[in-house]
């Protein structure tokens, strides 16, 4: 069940990521690194239609197909459209799923309705530079004939009347006639939505101003702060512009399918039930982890960059089992743990990522460019350490100095496979049939239960 | 505390006087000259967060540049009246300790013993503690709730969209009757009832058959 790395995806020219450059090695060609197959470690998750670098016409088709069902009949000709889409779905796979799926649903929606006027509109995750990246590269502008527009937290509000008070969304989005909000399920920021109205959050991230952002995260416990987007999609405001919802459907081996509905809580049960099946045992299995400590290797921040499918921060926030709606929070108000970086992991090395002001203890770059880029970033924490090496590997063997371990795990944006040193690999293979037994015999019963589900329902929620 | 690295610069003659950078400022360094239609930079209280920058994209007004000499945003403990700061925080459902501003590590007591002090706008805070100094997306609340307890709630203008009060009204305190009933899966008041009990965090078990040795259960 050990095979060679998985060399990830090309890496695109970016202006943000540390040392100003691309890496002169990946982490997966490292010494003594191997990979793991998710499908080995659990035969259950099914086999994708796309990953990065594929032909992306079996998405197009899900596309298609899922379009098929969708009612789109509240779309006049003369309406404005917004169809409304995350940076998160861009840095997917290498982004190129999300694309195809956001152009496919513009051809099909001006076929059906007659509609001509569709914008793209684009959430920004950490500044509104990234759009000055995303646009040209995915040929959005052309795609959407120049109604492309990005827009941030800080960009000018409008306040939507619902039934918990009034809550600010940014205009731009909301903008239109009619509205389709574009989304996809990786289990980003498990410990925020608590697979308990995963496809919601962008009502309260990323369309939202940042008053909303800030009652979302402090003024409610992990729990029940997804009352907040559902408030938003429930209210009057929404309902007269909203026309449907679509996602882009994954597991940890790949993009599985694509998802449409009129009905978002509809499709959201949908969502729920497929990351539970089909992300659920790998969560667990983060959750066995020993001590550790993490390469970054792939854009975006470091905290959103993906292994089997499953974001950093999925490990950096493993002490606590988020899918468990028993336990109220570990974050929201009364939380004083300001640490992004949590046990096991006890250091990060990045090789290459976005830039963001160190946040663990013992924090490594790959060589002096990223070391210096990382120090001269205000600390997050007190007695924080920052260390760079003369080359990637000069810098994995400080890693495995300083954290005392040489447990390590690449976050490189792989899906099918997470590249790793051999001993964590041996754990984890070892572990997989207990985290399995336990999840079906003992979590995952539970976990539906308390989502109002049963296996009964996953045929249908979730067809194979 | 919190030590701004970088500072802005007004590139005069790009700039077309639209204000939206004055919109996002958080510590209230720029302003509108009417008469010229230009944004002014008060450079001693300019963060370095550059939303300004970000909003000025599609005409390159706004410049940064190395701020070696910026001043450490922060009250210390010596400086803050401990009573006045315990009572603030408890009116607003803060523990005095706890970090409200993850960015620049801003502390509860920090923003009550500025608000103590007498302070009752945002940006005078800011300057005063470095909270919403950085990426300001997650930590204004903390700073709304305080000046509430205070008994000087935050007020705009309407026109004036750097911060919008009344969305900063929104809590699982203030949920109207009928609305966990009406959403059972958010278990509203279950949450409400361990916020009230002091039981909010408390961690999730580990796993001993999988994680052999563990001892920080």
């Amino acid at each position: 069940m050990i095979h060679p790395p998985q060399l990830p995806h090309p890496l695109p020219p970016s202006m943000f990521y540390f040392g100003a450059k691309l890496p002169q090695m990946r982490a997966a060609e490292l010494p003594g690194m191997c990979s793991v197959r998710v499908q080995d470690l659990f035969p259950d998750i099914p086999d994708p239609i796309h990953r990065a670098g594929e032909d992306t016409t079996p998405v197009r088709e899900a596309t298609e197909a899922a379009l098929a069902n969708v009612d789109m009949s509240m779309i006049d000709p003369g309406d404005t459209v917004n169809i409304m889409c995350s940076e998160h779905g861009f840095a997917l796979m290498n982004g190129d799923a999300y694309a195809d799926v956001l152009k496919t649903i513009r051809r099909i929606v001006i076929e059906r309705t007659g509609a001509t006027r569709l914008r793209l509109v684009m959430g920004a995750a950490g500044t509104k530079f990234e759009q000055l990246e995303i646009i040209p590269r995915f040929g959005l502008d052309e795609a959407f004939e120049g109604h492309v527009h990005s827009f941030g937290p800080n960009d000018r509000g409008i306040p939507i009347e619902t039934e918990i008070g009034t809550i600010y969304g940014v205009r731009r989005p909301f903008s239109a006639q009619k509205l389709i909000h574009v989304h996809y399920d990786d289990p980003r920021e498990l410990h925020f939505h608590r697979i308990n109205g995963r496809s919601l959050k962008s009502f309260t991230m990323s369309y939202a101003r940042i008053e909303t952002r800030s009652v979302f995260h402090n003024n409610f416990p992990t729990r029940s702060a997804n009352i907040i987007p559902r408030a938003i999609y429930e209210s009057k405001f929404i309902r007269d512009k909203w026309a449907f919802a679509a996602v882009m459907s994954t597991t940890p081996a790949g993009t599985r399918t694509v998802d449409a509905d009129n009905d978002l809580m509809a499709m959201d049960r949908r969502i729920t039930m497929n990351l539970l099946l089909n992300y659920g045992k790998m969560i667990e299995l983060i959750r066995s982890f020993p001590d550790c400590f993490t390469i970054h290797d792939d854009t975006r921040w470091m905290f959103y960059q993906h292994a089997g499918g499953l974001c950093a921060c999925t490990l950096y926030e493993s002490s606590h089992d988020h899918i468990d709606l028993e336990i109220p929070a570990a974050r929201g108000p009364g939380f004083s743990d300001r640490r992004i970086v949590k046990d096991p992991v006890k250091a990060v090395l990045i090789n290459t990522a976005w830039k963001f002001p160190p946040c663990a203890e013992i924090n490594i770059g790959a060589d002096p460019d990223v070391g210096r880029d990382l120090a001269s970033m205000s600390p997050t924490l007190p007695n924080q350490h920052v260390y760079w090496g003369k080359d990637l590997v000069d810098a994995f063997n400080i890693a495995v100095d300083k954290a005392g371990t040489d447990n390590a795990i690449i976050f490189d944006g792989s899906y099918g496979a997470i590249n790793m040193t051999v001993p964590l690999a041996e754990h984890l293979i070892a572990q997989a049939p207990e985290v399995s037994r336990r999840f079906e015999q003992e979590l995952l019963p539970k976990y539906l239960r308390q989502r109002n589900l049963t296996l009964g329902d996953a045929p249908t929620l979730v067809p194979t | 505390m919190f030590k701004p690295s970088l500072v802005v610069q007004v590139v005069e003659e790009a700039c077309v006087g639209c204000n939206q950078c004055v919109n996002v400022c958080p510590s209230g360094a720029l302003s509108l000259d009417k008469h010229r239609r230009k944004a002014v930079l008060d450079e001693p209280r300019c963060v370095g967060c550059m939303k300004c920058v970000e909003q000025c994209i599609p005409y390159g007004a706004i410049g940064i540049q190395p701020n070696p000499d910026g001043r450490q945003l922060g009250i210390p403990p010596e400086d803050r009246d401990e009573a006045a700061v315990n009572e603030l925080c408890a009116k607003a459902r803060l523990a005095p300790e706890q970090v409200v501003c993850v960015c620049t590590g801003t502390t509860a007591s920090e923003v009550a013993a500025a608000i103590a002090d007498g302070m009752t706008a945002p940006e005078d805070i800011t300057m005063a503690t470095g909270v919403r100094a950085a990426c300001g997306w997650l930590c204004l609340t903390s700073v709304t709730r305080l000046l509430e307890a205070s008994g000087n709630p935050l007020s705009r203008p309407k026109q004036d969209y750097r911060i919008y009060p009344e969305a900063t009204k929104v809590a699982i305190w203030n949920i109207p009757d009928g609305i966990d009933e009406k959403y059972p899966e958010y278990r509203l008041k279950e949450s409400l009832d361990a916020i009230e009990a002091g039981r909010l965090n408390e961690p999730a078990p580990w796993l001993p058959d999988i994680q052999p040795g563990r001892t920080d259960a």
